[in-house]
């Protein structure tokens, strides 16, 4: 008899795993709690839009300068490939020089399970998502958080920024 | 003419035209039910069902079967199509019920799309048998 090895498959589900529900747009994500260390306002961001205008790193809008570190700043709307929105909100992402702009921070909240994404979706959704969680019947993606600035981008960025992330004029 | 034994197969319309399913693809007619939505990049799939606790893609093929133009889906055909080892779920919006019908499938001749796994003759009426695995994948061009 051939043996077999058993598939391995990612562990996606976290029992009782706290998140944050944010909204882009009209739609609803979830990010793991622990994945997010602040959450701020937008007013302090620098634009960088000129200089990633037409590159691949085109979803960084801003920068954002806090404890002697530049961040990053991830347009939400962008990076789904969804039409512009407006952000209110920031999420500062941990053990990252990378945020991420949001229309709203809704709740914090607990899920019980996160299921696969189905396989019939092959495209770049598969990165952007850890899975998805089912809310009161309502189906919202559970986003993986260290795919917004993946490390060949900030390398991109810093190269296209160069001292502008420093000296860019105010969002 | 090459003919194999008769099978069962269940058909459904998409507009004015009918295709089929091998039936032991098919698991059930879905009533409309809350299509789910959210930012994805893959060609053909416009959202998600919850049915049992689980979710189900939903993947319009009538784009390809029958153009973008066809009518208003009524209805969730629920079906399985293999990915490697596994079997899952995928619903397809189609605009009417469905049948199951037992038939001779012959294989397909001419110029026929990849997708299609052989040819019904009921009456007057050709269908093309479709093959989900070809239908539903990467491989599909939006």
């Amino acid at each position: 008899m051939k043996l077999q090895r058993a598939s391995r498959r990612k562990p996606v589900a976290r029992r009782g795993e706290a998140a944050i529900l944010f909204t882009v747009g009209p739609y609803s994500f979830l990010i793991a709690a622990e994945e997010v260390d602040e959450i701020r306002e937008t007013h302090e961001l620098v634009s960088v839009a000129v200089n990633t205008m037409r590159t691949t790193v085109e979803k960084i809008r801003s920068t954002l300068k806090k404890a002697g570190k530049t961040y990053f700043v991830v347009d939400g709307s962008l990076h789904f490939q969804m039409m512009p929105s407006r952000p209110t909100r920031l999420m500062i992402l941990r053990n990252q020089t990378v945020a991420v702009t949001v229309d709203a921070i809704d709740r914090m909240m607990e899920i019980d399970r996160v299921l696969p994404l189905p396989k019939a979706f092959t495209c770049i959704e598969r990165e952007w998502y850890r899975g998805l969680a089912v809310i009161n019947e309502k189906v919202i993606p559970v986003v993986n958080g260290k795919t917004f600035l993946t490390a060949a981008e900030q390398v991109i960025a810093r190269k296209a920024l160069g001292p502008a992330a420093e000296t860019g004029a105010r969002a | 003419m090459t003919r194999m034994n008769e099978s069962q197969f269940v058909l459904f319309p998409l507009g004015d035209r009918r295709f089929a399913l091998p039936a032991e693809k098919v698991s059930e007619l879905a009533r409309p039910d809350r299509l789910q939505t959210f930012p994805h990049s893959t060609p053909l799939l416009t959202g998600v069902l919850v049915r049992r606790g689980s979710i189900v893609p939903v993947c319009d093929v009538a784009q390809i079967l029958i153009g973008n133009q066809g009518p208003a889906r009524k209805f969730y055909l629920i079906a399985s199509r293999q990915y490697g080892r596994t079997n899952e779920q995928v619903a397809l919006p189609v605009t009417g019920e469905c049948e199951l019908t037992s038939a001779e499938i012959v294989a397909p001749t001419g110029k026929l799309p990849d997708y299609v796994l052989g040819l019904l003759t009921l009456g007057k009426e050709i269908i093309e048998v479709v093959d989900l695995e070809k239908i539903v994948g990467p491989e599909v061009a939006a």
